[in-house]
């Protein structure tokens, strides 16, 4: 049975104008999934309904086979320890009045998870490559991918099954991205990732699957490496075609 | 004679390094690539080329671009050289662009501005869409009259390279031009920039932190971290057999993406 079960999906901001249409995909338990597009393709959108802030105006997504309603508290709340997110940019994803111990205690505090909370953190901090002891610090004294990685176990600490992550490398300088991309990569050997990017190079890198999103709709879907090495659509083959590569020699 | 040099730049704020003792020669027609992070100092080297720095930054050192010293020059002399001698595009075109005035005003302004300059009554109107033609911009009759927030942003960008161009500068400087843009909009830019620089002899100093474009269209790179040159040379060579650690580092990091994709097509 799928984690995640994404079936028909339509969903517009206004009536006349579709965002999503019939979006459709499925993901097993432990695997990663690439969301690729360009800007307005909907991979936000998508993960926006994923994470349960919207509802799809047609179609259903299904969590471990219940139907995610985000009008369902109770749901909800479950829902919520069991998926989390990291977005884009570190700057503005971490409150700055409060310390890295009450951003990362926030969800397990929110959620109502018992138990020993600080040392939650501290392995929280640690699965991220932090050192514990900075858990009085302010977002302000890191650096943006020492932020991100905040941002992670704040994602991480409550144990999720699914996490979602939005271009969480995209803001992060080319070798801080290298560094993160390896931690995702760690934590996607523990959980079912899906990462959100306009970067093929990274999804490449980080992913089991792909679905290429291009105005609303899956144009194509599969295997990281049959979708790169033998790509169907032609939107696919434009968006690998356009990717600047390193020259050869 | 370079149409660029600068010896011993550096750049401080309130006593602190921004940018230490660089110096680089930039040809007339040649395309040089300044690589480097956040913060390494990129677009403050790009910026002093044109005297456009921020007057609390302290500057020392010398900026030749052709026979003016850029260092300490009053701003009625750089706004001669501004689109006569460089013009620039930045990042973003939509804060590039006045977002109250129609794209073809914006393009006639430099226009007007190089007329009067020059003595020459022009036809604006008519070399409005000419420029517009050049930077494939579709429907350039209908698209001059549509506002910056009416067009996609890779049209937006089109329109900012078009207002540089309307200057014939003798050297382009172009700061991260594709960073905010997607892939395929960025892919047909690029082939625009390229193309336009080798017609019209003009010199290019891009600055980007993406390995692969700078690769794809400068000759020579100079790379930065935390305002100091560590590497220089041909990007070929520099590419092909980094001599720094912090460019082994950064080769390496953008040959791992790559590698990732597979066989290029």
């Amino acid at each position: 049975m799928s984690l995640l079960a994404v079936d028909q999906v339509g969903f517009g901001y206004r009536r006349e104008d579709a965002v999503l249409t019939s979006v459709s995909f499925t993901l097993q338990a432990g695997t990663s999934l690439g969301l690729v597009g360009e800007s307005g393709s909907g991979k936000t959108t998508l993960l926006r309904l994923m994470l349960g802030l919207a509802r799809p105006h047609t179609g259903s997504i299904r969590f471990d086979d219940a139907l995610v309603v985000p009008s369902d508290r109770d749901f909800m709340r479950q829902y919520r320890r069991k998926v989390q997110a990291v977005f884009q940019d570190p700057y503005s994803s971490l409150d700055p009045r409060q310390t890295v111990l009450q951003i990362v205690l926030e969800p397990l505090r929110a959620l109502g998870i018992p138990g020993d909370r600080r040392g939650f953190v501290a392995a929280a901090l640690a699965a991220v490559g932090l050192d514990p002891a900075i858990v009085q610090r302010y977002p302000h004294e890191f650096s943006g991918g020492q932020r991100q990685r905040i941002a992670i176990a704040r994602a991480i600490v409550a144990r999720p099954m699914l996490l979602l992550a939005d271009e969480a490398v995209s803001a992060l300088d080319l070798s801080t991205r290298v560094r993160i991309v390896e931690l995702f990569k760690a934590l996607a050997a523990q959980m079912t990732l899906v990462f959100v990017s306009h970067d093929l190079g990274v999804v490449a890198a980080l992913c089991d699957e792909i679905v290429i999103l291009q105005r609303g709709r899956v144009v194509e879907a599969g295997p990281t490496g049959s979708i790169l090495s033998s790509p169907q659509h032609p939107y696919t083959k434009s968006l690998l075609a356009s990717v600047p590569r390193m020259p050869a020699y | 004679m370079s149409l660029l040099a600068m010896d011993d730049l550096s750049i401080t704020v309130h006593g602190r390094p921004l940018v230490s003792n660089l110096s680089l020669r930039l040809e007339p027609g040649k395309r040089l690539g300044l690589i480097g992070e956040s913060g390494s100092g990129k677009s403050l080297t790009a910026m002093a080329a044109i005297g456009l720095l921020p007057p609390a930054l302290a500057v020392s050192g010398s900026v030749m671009l052709g026979e003016t010293q850029i260092v300490g020059a009053p701003a009625s002399s750089l706004d001669r050289l501004r689109g006569t001698v460089t013009a620039t595009i930045f990042q973003e075109p939509l804060t590039a662009l006045d977002p109250l005035l129609r794209v073809g005003s914006q393009v006639a302004e430099p226009l007007r501005r190089r007329a009067r300059r020059d003595g020459r009554l022009i036809d604006v109107r008519r070399e409005v869409v000419a420029l517009l033609q050049q930077v494939a911009i579709p429907d350039p009759e209908r698209l001059m009259h549509a506002y910056p927030h009416e067009i996609s942003g890779g049209q937006r960008q089109r329109v900012a390279i078009a207002m540089a161009l309307s200057c014939l500068p003798q050297l382009l400087i172009a700061d991260e031009p594709t960073t905010a843009l997607d892939v395929t909009t960025q892919a047909s830019i690029l082939k625009l920039l390229d193309s336009l620089v080798r017609e019209r002899g003009m010199a290019l100093l891009f600055i980007s932190h993406d390995l692969p474009i700078v690769a794809s269209i400068v000759e020579e790179v100079v790379v930065l971290r935390q305002g100091t040159v560590v590497e220089r040379g041909p990007v070929q060579q520099v590419f092909a057999g980094p001599q720094h650690d912090y460019t082994r580092s950064l080769v390496g990091a953008a040959r791992a993406f790559d590698t990732g994709l597979g066989h290029a097509a």
